[in-house]
């Protein structure tokens, strides 16, 4: 009986030591990757002192949307926080205590939202600059100056990091190291011109993509978008169907569009002529009959 | 006397904070259970193929299990013994604990009466109170060391002002995390701290074995006010993680946070349990407020109840059958049974009780055993503070006897060790 628990231990002391070993090169083959300095040289761009839309909405909705992850004030929050999975933190924006804006340059905020790169030249973590890449130079100065104009709010945030089974994930092409992401040569984007066409609801549609893939056919993810394409999900819809729904969270079959999954709230904010333009270049998408499993409603 | 009348009043405080503790958790149930389907975050549990609704059942079905055993055996201390202040407190302490929890979680949820609000103000107060003092005056009642009574009444207070005036600034509430943090945990501390004191310092032998387990209890007890203070949330329920984000990094890396945070919620309330079952353990394996004796008889005559009864229906039954064919009295069969079965009673007793003393009070059947076991032990055993203590615990376990005392002739005879309260 001795000599069995004397096996037993040294198995047990064998598996323990085997999983530390594992999990201290993990550690360092990963934090070889967060550590990684980039060197990428961005040109400043025209921040205006204060924003000018016209009629459009559209830059103000991307600032909303920075808010579903950086909070309301832009003051930064804590969105998850666990021991093995790691802590997601987004950074307060403001210029406030703990925030960075009142120390980031025109060329710092470029490297940030178009490269994901940090003052510190390291990389940001699950910072969508990827997606966000579409954006023109003049939409980008009108975002910027609008989250300068932000009141300052004193908030220190934690610095995000990566648990053990985060790095684990992370070794398995978990996308959240924004700076791997990106293309580093990137050509300066021009916006169409703004008005009701398909070219313009392109423009604007992207921002959709992150939920709805690449093609706008949706996404099998739990919460994941409807399939946006004529043969999809709204293929029954019209103009007026696709406008009320984003305007007031309410689907024509009557069905109310969950909030947390489809935020109306932001969408809601285009103007008639954006909606009716990204209306447009839907219509103009390929037909995708794949099912979607998971909708948003 | 005046002692008998607050011991009235101490045991109509028990019913109505134990009955109002029942009452609110019972009634939080529906409450807690729409609050949980409505709150928890749907990507993980669809991912996962759990419906909310089984999700919240079994965070509800958590609670029940730990609250109810709590109850049960704060109630079964309660009625053992109701003229004992400590075990009285004890029991309340087991009550609160047990609850506390669930029922700070009401105060998140809109829509509660407010007076039922203003109850569970009282219970969870009741609950942070005492679960520090009991630290203190465990197990006979006198705060030990003395400047712990201070330390007490601060900790009431501190708790008052939290509780029933959050909005002052007086309420912990209102401090910086780490502020209240370090405050609860100062306190924990100097409970735990006053325990081992009073351990290693002031307990007797035959105290420490029957105390052990409760302290390992009342280690445990001490997590749960320091957890709540902390804000700790086991299971984190409210999507907090924006669908972009989720979108982003998919779905596999807030499924299984999701999972670690639902683990960590059954292993917390499982823990929790600790405290009554520890409790317990001291009460019927070390004899703790002698409640073994208790135990023991209630085995021995439920099962000789039993077995009385079936052998005096089967007896009938089968005597009948056989008395059928000579007469079509039935009678005679029930006096036969009858007087079989008054014949049986006390052979029958011995036998049960023997086969529980060899089943559950191994020790008493093995004296002998455990008398040789020792002399044999003793030709290792070179320390004569640890012979001691061993000489008294195996005499304790295998005769089971009403005191002991242990003389020990040094130079001159002198009394080395006394335990019990009459020497034999």
């Amino acid at each position: 009986m001795r000599k069995f628990f004397k096996w037993l231990g040294i198995l047990l002391g064998g598996l323990v030591a085997l999983v530390l070993i594992a999990l201290t090169s993990v550690y360092f083959i990963t934090e070889a990757r967060i550590n990684k300095l980039y060197t990428v040289s961005a040109a400043g761009i025209d921040i205006p002192a204060q924003p000018k839309l016209g009629d459009r909405q559209f830059p103000l909705v991307v600032v909303d949307f920075c808010r579903d992850c950086h909070g309301q004030d832009l003051a930064g929050q804590v969105m998850e926080d666990d021991l093995l999975i790691g802590r997601l933190a987004s950074a307060n924006l403001t210029a406030g205590e703990g925030g960075i804006g009142g120390t980031y340059t025109p060329e710092d905020w470029v490297r940030a939202l178009r490269h994901g790169i940090g003052r510190d030249n390291r990389t940001l973590i699950a910072m969508p600059s990827n997606e966000l890449n579409f954006l023109s130079e003049e939409d980008l100065g009108i975002i910027i100056s609008t989250i300068k104009n932000t009141p300052p709010v004193d908030n220190i945030v934690p610095e995000t990091r990566l648990g053990p089974m985060g790095r684990i994930f992370l070794l398995q092409n978990l996308p959240v190291l924004t700076a791997e992401l990106v293309d580093p040569n990137q050509e300066t984007k021009v916006m169409p011109e703004p008005g009701v066409t398909a070219e313009y609801g392109r423009y604007l549609a992207q921002l959709c993509t992150l939920c709805h893939g690449e093609d706008y056919s949706g996404s099998d993810e739990p919460g994941g978008g409807l399939n946006l394409t004529p043969a999809g999900d709204l293929a029954h819809w019209n103009e007026a169907d696709f406008i009320n729904a984003l305007r007031n969270g309410v689907a024509p079959d009557g069905k109310v569009i969950d909030q947390e999954m489809m935020p109306v709230r932001i969408y809601g904010k285009l103007s008639d002529d954006e909606l009716k333009a990204i209306w447009l270049f839907l219509q103009t998408l390929p037909p995708v009959y794949t099912p979607t499993p998971t909708p948003t409603q | 006397m005046p002692s008998q009348r607050w011991l009235a009043v101490a045991r109509i405080g028990w019913g109505a904070i134990t009955l109002a503790t029942l009452l609110l958790f019972a009634a939080s149930l529906p409450y807690r259970y729409d609050y949980l389907v409505s709150r928890v975050d749907l990507r993980p549990l669809l991912e996962l193929e759990i419906s909310a609704a089984s999700y919240a059942t079994y965070v509800i079905a958590l609670d029940v299990i730990v609250v109810l055993v709590h109850i049960a055996i704060a109630t079964f201390i309660f009625f053992r013994r109701p003229n004992d202040w400590i075990a009285m407190f004890v029991s309340i302490t087991l009550v609160t604990n047990g609850s506390i929890l669930p029922l700070a979680q009401l105060f998140e949820i809109s829509g509660v009466n407010p007076l039922w609000l203003y109850l569970d103000r009282v219970v969870i107060f009741v609950g942070m109170v005492s679960s520090i003092i009991l630290l203190y005056i465990f197990p006979d009642g006198r705060f030990i060391p003395r400047g712990t009574r201070l330390l007490a009444l601060t900790w009431a207070a501190l708790m008052f002002f939290a509780i029933f005036t959050p909005g002052s600034i007086l309420s912990m509430a209102n401090w910086h995390i780490l502020l209240q943090f370090v405050v609860v945990t100062a306190w924990a501390g100097t409970g735990l701290f006053a325990q081992v004191f009073r351990y290693e310092n002031v307990s007797r032998p035959i105290e420490r074995q029957q105390t052990k387990w409760a302290l390992f209890g009342l280690f445990a007890a001490t997590v749960g006010p320091v957890l709540v203070l902390a804000n700790f949330q086991a299971g984190n329920i409210s999507p907090a993680v924006p669908n972009v984000l989720y979108q982003r990094m998919g779905s596999g890396f807030f499924t299984l946070s999701f999972l670690v945070g639902l683990a960590g919620l059954t292993v917390f309330k499982l823990a929790s349990l600790l405290f009554p079952i520890s409790f317990a353990i001291a009460v019927l394996r070390y004899r703790l407020w002698d409640i073994d004796i208790i135990i023991r008889r209630t085995l021995i005559y439920a099962a000789l109840s039993g077995a009385l009864v079936l052998v005096y229906l089967s007896s009938i039954v089968f005597l009948q059958e056989i008395l059928s064919v000579f007469t079509q009295a039935s009678q005679l069969a029930i006096v036969i049974s009858t007087l079989a079965t008054a014949a049986l009673i006390n052979p029958l007793r011995r036998r049960i009780q023997n086969g529980i003393d060899r089943r559950f009070y191994r020790n008493r059947y093995d004296a002998e055993k455990i008398l040789a076991a020792f002399s044999a032990s003793l030709r290792d055993q070179v320390d004569l503070e640890q012979l001691k203590e061993r000489l008294l615990v195996v005499v304790e376990d295998s005769m089971y006897p009403e005191s002991v005392s242990l003389w020990l002739a040094k130079q001159k005879l002198s009394v080395g060790e006394s335990k019990g309260e009459n020497n034999s």
